[in-house]
């Protein structure tokens, strides 16, 4: 396909498939660009600019107070999935021992089982605890759902950093512990932050579980708030799409600031073993 | 299973620790390690999903237990309705991924070319999975709008229709549930692919052109044998995320209208939270997890034969 028209071909096929994967995305952004009064246009391009959308959205919800939400429980999810995963990476990596396969063949069921039956015992443990409307249960929820991707992310990362170097350090009169904060950390701090960021957008995607967990109002991410606004009789959409625009620019941010990482990160974690 | 007692994969540095650690102290320390890790797996999966199979044995209300039943649920669920449910999952799995992967593949094909603006296309293609689950649904809802949506605001001045269609009319919404997820599916298996087409060694080509390969027989040849575990890995992936499919389905049509677009997850959540029969929707949901054991037990096989 060396011709010039093949050149042009290979261009136009592949502009045309991101077109495709953006379409819907600009829908929103026309609706949430145009006037609620115009909607019926269908317009194919946005001509009226009405900003004002983006004022008046958050008067129907309030979003400054779930958009914050949603930070706190990305930023906890993240939190203790890197807490947890991290030692469980680093014996997956190092150490052989008897039940790792168990282990490892337990964190891959995990993925297979409807989340929403388990979210009924989730419910009656997280009553029995007081932890209803509590940040802190979605955090453990939510962690657990998300922690198998960190898991075989990091552990693919320790894999590529050879064991000498923490067994030197060891050798040398460390203890192991040592050896993983001063040795072994600071090498995997690009793993660490392809593993924060991924969880960073997990985190923020959470749905059923605040869903569930949460019926304080005060206390729902802005996932769950703009699907409330769909249970409305009328639902402006261009307030709805304006809001929704607005609530996927931090997942996008933290993409835009390590692009490479993150998309190795989301899927890296997904295929290894 | 391994039965492995050794702890150190490597034993440098065991003879001057092991003076001061005794030894079983030392093959422990892997389970500490671990042992954060499997207390939140146990905590979130082991014990609720010992507790959902205990429920699919007993009559269950969102209260909890009342009492045992035996297979009472399971034979409850050789109804039209759950064959339907089973059904409806069964095609979005036959049509989705296959969908996914041929676009992808083709998407991924295109991307690895020599293009102008090639990073910025590759960095476009996973906006639709940075976007959470829900507000795809959301999205869509609105992208799809009868009266308002883009969809029949292009398909009406491309001439393709005369008059705009309702998406999520029983007749439409399963079509339109399917393209939501091929749409959703594609970025991320896109890149997947992308991943390992970059690594396909470059002499592989060069071998192949000199015997007078084609691009068709390079792809046919080449390409695919070499990313052949990623498709089926991606394809295994798909296949799970699609059988276990929430909250986009939940956000766009909720299951509705008239159920048609019902699929295994929702089934259960009208089954637990709105008919309030948590036994029952227990047991659909033990079934769609040995649906996907088997699945992944075969999978795990096959790739077993491929690599010996």
């Amino acid at each position: 396909m060396k011709t010039r028209v093949g050149r042009i071909l290979i261009h136009i096929g592949a502009i045309a498939f991101v077109i495709y994967l953006l379409l819907p995305v600009y829908s929103a952004v026309i609706a949430a660009l145009t006037p609620e009064s115009k909607l019926g246009a269908q317009l194919m391009i946005p001509v009226y600019f009405h900003w004002k959308n983006f004022v008046d959205m958050w008067k129907v919800i309030p979003l400054g107070r779930q958009l914050t939400n949603s930070f706190i429980y990305s930023i906890g999810v993240s939190c203790i999935i890197l807490a947890v995963a991290t030692p469980a990476a680093y014996a997956l990596s190092r150490f052989k021992f008897s039940g790792r396969q168990v282990f490892l063949f337990g964190v891959m069921v995990t993925q297979m089982i409807p989340l929403i039956i388990l979210l009924v015992p989730v419910f009656v443990m997280a009553a029995k605890l007081n932890a209803i409307n509590t940040y802190a249960a979605v955090f453990v929820t939510a962690a657990a759902t998300g922690l198998p991707f960190p898991i075989l992310l990091l552990k693919g990362y320790f894999d590529t950093i050879s064991s000498s170097l923490d067994e030197a350090a060891m050798v040398d009169g460390c203890t192991r512990l040592q050896a993983i904060i001063r040795i072994l950390l600071p090498l995997a701090v690009p793993g660490l932050v392809s593993a924060f960021m991924t969880t960073f957008i997990l985190g923020w995607a959470q749905f059923i579980i605040p869903l569930i967990l949460i019926t304080d109002t005060s206390k729902m991410p802005v996932t769950v708030g703009i699907y409330r606004l769909l249970g409305e009789t009328t639902i402006q959409w261009n307030l709805v799409m304006a809001a929704t625009l607005l609530s996927v620019v931090p997942p996008m941010l933290v993409y835009l600031v390590a692009q490479r990482r993150v998309a190795a990160g989301l899927v890296m974690g997904a295929i290894k073993e | 299973m391994e039965v492995v007692k050794s702890v150190y994969t490597k034993p440098v540095g065991e003879d001057i620790r092991g003076l001061k650690n005794s030894t079983w102290l030392r093959q422990l320390s892997p389970y500490f390690y671990i042992l954060p890790a499997g207390f939140l797996f146990c905590l979130i999966y082991l014990y609720p999903l010992t507790e959902a199979i205990r429920f699919s044995f007993s009559k269950a209300t969102l209260l909890g237990f009342v009492s045992y039943v035996g297979f009472d649920n399971y034979l409850g669920l050789l109804t039209p309705e759950f064959g339907s449910t089973l059904a409806r999952t069964g095609i979005l799995v036959i049509v989705c991924v296959p969908g996914i992967i041929i676009l992808s593949l083709i998407g991924a094909l295109l991307l690895n070319q020599d293009l102008k603006l090639r990073g910025l296309l590759r960095a476009l293609v996973l906006v639709p999975w940075l976007i959470p689950e829900n507000l795809v649904g959301v999205i869509w809802g609105w992208f799809l709008h009868p009266w308002y949506g883009i969809a029949n605001g292009l398909l009406l001045r491309l001439r393709l229709l005369s008059t705009p269609i309702d998406f999520l009319s029983p007749s439409n919404a399963m079509l339109s549930v399917i393209m939501m997820r091929i749409w959703r599916g594609t970025p991320f298996a896109t890149v997947a692919i992308l991943g390992a087409l970059q690594s396909v060694p470059q002499e592989l080509f060069e071998a192949a052109e000199l015997d007078g390969a084609g691009p068709l027989q390079k792809l046919l040849f080449v390409t695919i044998p070499s990313i052949r575990p990623i498709l089926s890995a991606v394809t295994l992936i798909m296949v799970t995320w699609t059988v276990i499919i929430f909250d986009m389905i939940y956000a766009l049509t909720g299951g509705g209208p008239l159920n048609v677009t019902s699929v295994l997850s929702i089934a259960i959540y009208k089954k637990a939270f709105l008919s309030n029969d948590l036994g029952t929707a227990s047991a659909m949901a033990v079934i769609g997890l040995i649906i996907l054991l088997i699945v992944n037990y075969a999978y795990f096989k096959l790739e077993r034969r491929e690599a010996s």
